[in-house]
């Protein structure tokens, strides 16, 4: 069975090679003649607008937070809404108690005011 | 699959128990957010639920092993760890509490999480399934990280809570690698049914070692052991010392139980071949610590460092599990694993006395340094006897719990012919006893009177929960039959599922 390994072994180093040989080749054989056009950050096609380093509030994060617990949460119910019909009374249970404590949660953040953008 | 049902609740009705308990804060915190509480109520909700918790667990003792959905097992090596857990929860809820709800912003917040962390270590130690295992061990490791940098105004804190967090967060991944490859090998997540699926598929011998040394990062790391013991004294020393108290104790407690039940239910096939890695991450563990505690100024990073050391003794008693037959194993005295459990046990005590001295110091003079303690005898009579009692258990002083543990733990590694780990042990015991000692100098016999100035009052929380510790460090010195016997029953009952 560690035998059918080798190819993923294989793959692995001509997956390293194939890159590292385009780069190092283009790199001796490429022609290179830099002007201040080319030499501008790629940006789609479009000129540059403002600073790199624009900062995020840290807010975006906990909404950011927030928004992934209940994608998530959505993740597992569809499962349990497909199997509905053979599901017993211990797993509706379970899948409120689990609904309601991420619920439980969301009412935290907004009484903590974590939802409000200031 | 077939017995999940309401009836296997009753089985992990502690757990239960403790997170409803949880969400009851939750809900009392919701109602009322506008003002700030002094946070009182919440303690004592919190200690209610635990003690009611602790007791779910001591009606748990003496029961059959079973398993519950099929994930969990009920069994005496979970039991007693739950009540390591449990007791040291509690200790620290009383002893700190208040420190907390006087210096924490989100009071109820923190209790929840206190109480949710609890329930963390609970699950952990009695998964048998490495998802349960994983995940109980993220749900540990993610409320850690929010509790040790829980005073977000205290620089120190906030760092502790992003060191732990950065460290943990690799460790984690690198534990979760290590899972896959042994799931990958054997096609199953239960620890005894991949015991038997790499007894069944002897070509898989060749991907152990990756997958043993890859889990033992990540549970090493739970456990501050040398190569992954970077993050302890930094969080040690940085978060709330309440916090420190339970990190250092109940949280690595439960390092070294996660790490038994894998190594000797999942992997004790291989037994001969991870016990000399062991044997060498101990004797690492235990130098590194002891060699830098012998420099720090401060006495809670010199803890910090001692709990460290701490750890590579009690790694000893896992190192000790091994041997050729098996018929030996379950009849010996000292098997090594009932050394690590009675070691964990008089650790705790100790360790959350000797935090819990720090804490009452710290409130006094707002520093942890080892000038703060000078003539502590003439400021606080009591404290500096009980830290004396501490220091000697840490040190491991007959008639001490420290002396059983450490007895236990190298008696194992001496009757396993492992003779030099024991003679390294015994030698870092000796280098320990001097930074110990040092800080008994300091308390006793400080030569500069200019510190001894009025009484130091301590609360009476933290004094009745020294005094506590103070009791159980020496009942467990005087070798309490039941508890040897129990720990006994413990080892043997995880020993006997060994392959």
């Amino acid at each position: 069975m560690l035998q059918n390994y080798t190819f993923v072994l294989i793959l692995s180093g001509l997956a390293l090679l194939v890159p590292v040989a385009a780069i190092v080749l283009g790199h001796f054989l490429g022609p290179r003649r830099p002007n201040p056009i080319k030499n501008q950050t790629y940006e789609s096609g479009v000129e540059t607008v403002g600073d790199t380093w624009v900062q995020f509030r840290a807010q975006y994060y906990l909404i950011g937070l927030i928004f992934l617990i209940f994608d998530v949460e959505v993740i597992f119910l569809f499962p349990i809404a497909l199997a509905y019909q053979r599901l017993s009374l211990f797993g509706v249970v379970a899948t409120i108690t689990f609904v309601v404590i991420l619920l439980l949660g969301l009412l935290l953040e907004w009484r903590k005011g974590a939802l409000e953008w200031e | 699959m077939g017995d999940i049902g309401f009836g296997s609740l009753g089985g992990i009705l502690p757990e239960l128990i403790i997170v409803l308990g949880g969400l009851l804060i939750l809900v009392l915190d919701i109602a009322q957010a506008d003002r700030q509480d002094s946070g009182r109520g919440y303690l004592a909700v919190s200690v209610l639920f635990l003690i009611v918790g602790l007791t779910g667990v001591l009606l748990q003792i003496g029961m059959e092993p079973y398993i519950v959905l099929s994930t969990t097992a009920i069994d005496p090596f979970a039991t007693y760890l739950k009540l390591v857990i449990y007791t040291g929860m509690i200790l620290v809820a009383i002893g700190g509490g208040s420190y907390m709800n006087r210096h924490a912003t989100g009071r109820g917040e923190f209790w929840a999480l206190f109480l949710f962390v609890t329930a963390a270590m609970s699950f952990a130690v009695s998964a048998t399934n490495l998802l349960l295992l994983y995940l109980s061990i993220e749900f540990l490791s993610i409320t850690s990280y929010i509790l040790a940098g829980f005073l977000r105004t205290n620089k120190r804190s906030a760092e502790a809570g992003l060191k732990y967090f950065l460290y943990g967060s690799v460790a984690a991944a690198v534990m979760l690698y290590g899972m896959s490859l042994l799931y990958g090998a054997t096609g199953s997540l239960d620890l005894g049914e991949i015991a038997q699926g790499l007894a069944a598929n002897a070509e898989m011998a060749a991907i152990i070692p990756a997958a043993t040394l890859l889990t033992l990062v990540g549970l090493g790391f739970k456990a501050s052991l040398a190569p992954f013991y970077q993050w302890a004294p930094d969080v040690y020393d940085g978060a709330p010392t309440p916090i420190t108290a339970y990190l250092s104790t109940a949280s690595k407690a439960v390092g070294f139980a996660v790490m038994a039940r894998v190594f000797v239910v999942a992997l004790g096939a291989y037994r001969v071949e991870w016990a000399p890695i062991l044997a060498g991450l101990s004797v690492l563990t235990m130098t590194v610590g002891n060699v830098i505690a012998l420099r720090q100024t401060s006495v809670k990073r010199m803890l910090a460092y001692s709990s460290v050391a701490q750890a590579g003794y009690i790694l000893m008693g896992l190192t000790a599990v091994v041997s050729s037959q098996q018929a030996d194993l379950t009849v010996l005295g000292m098997n090594g694993l009932n050394g690590l459990l009675l070691y964990l046990f008089a650790y705790l005590f100790t360790n959350i006395g000797a935090f819990l001295v720090v804490l009452a110091v710290e409130d006094e003079t707002g520093s942890t340094e080892l000038d703060a303690y000078s003539n502590l005898v003439q400021r606080a009579p009591g404290m500096a006897w009980a830290m004396f009692i501490f220091l000697l258990s840490l040190a491991g002083i007959p008639l001490t719990g420290g002396f059983v543990g450490k007895f236990y733990v190298f008696g194992a590694a001496v009757q396993h012919q492992y003779f030099w780990l024991a003679g390294v042990g015994l030698v870092n015991a000796a280098i320990a006893a001097y930074y110990y000692l040092n800080v008994v100098r300091t308390m006793f016999f400080a030569s500069d009177g200019e510190a001894a100035t009025g009484r130091m009052a301590a609360p009476v929380a933290i004094q009745s929960v020294v005094l506590l510790c103070v009791l159980a460090t020496i009942w467990i010195g005087l070798y309490p039959p039941r508890l040897l016997e129990w720990a006994n029953s413990a080892s043997r009952q995880l020993l006997a599922l060994m392959l």
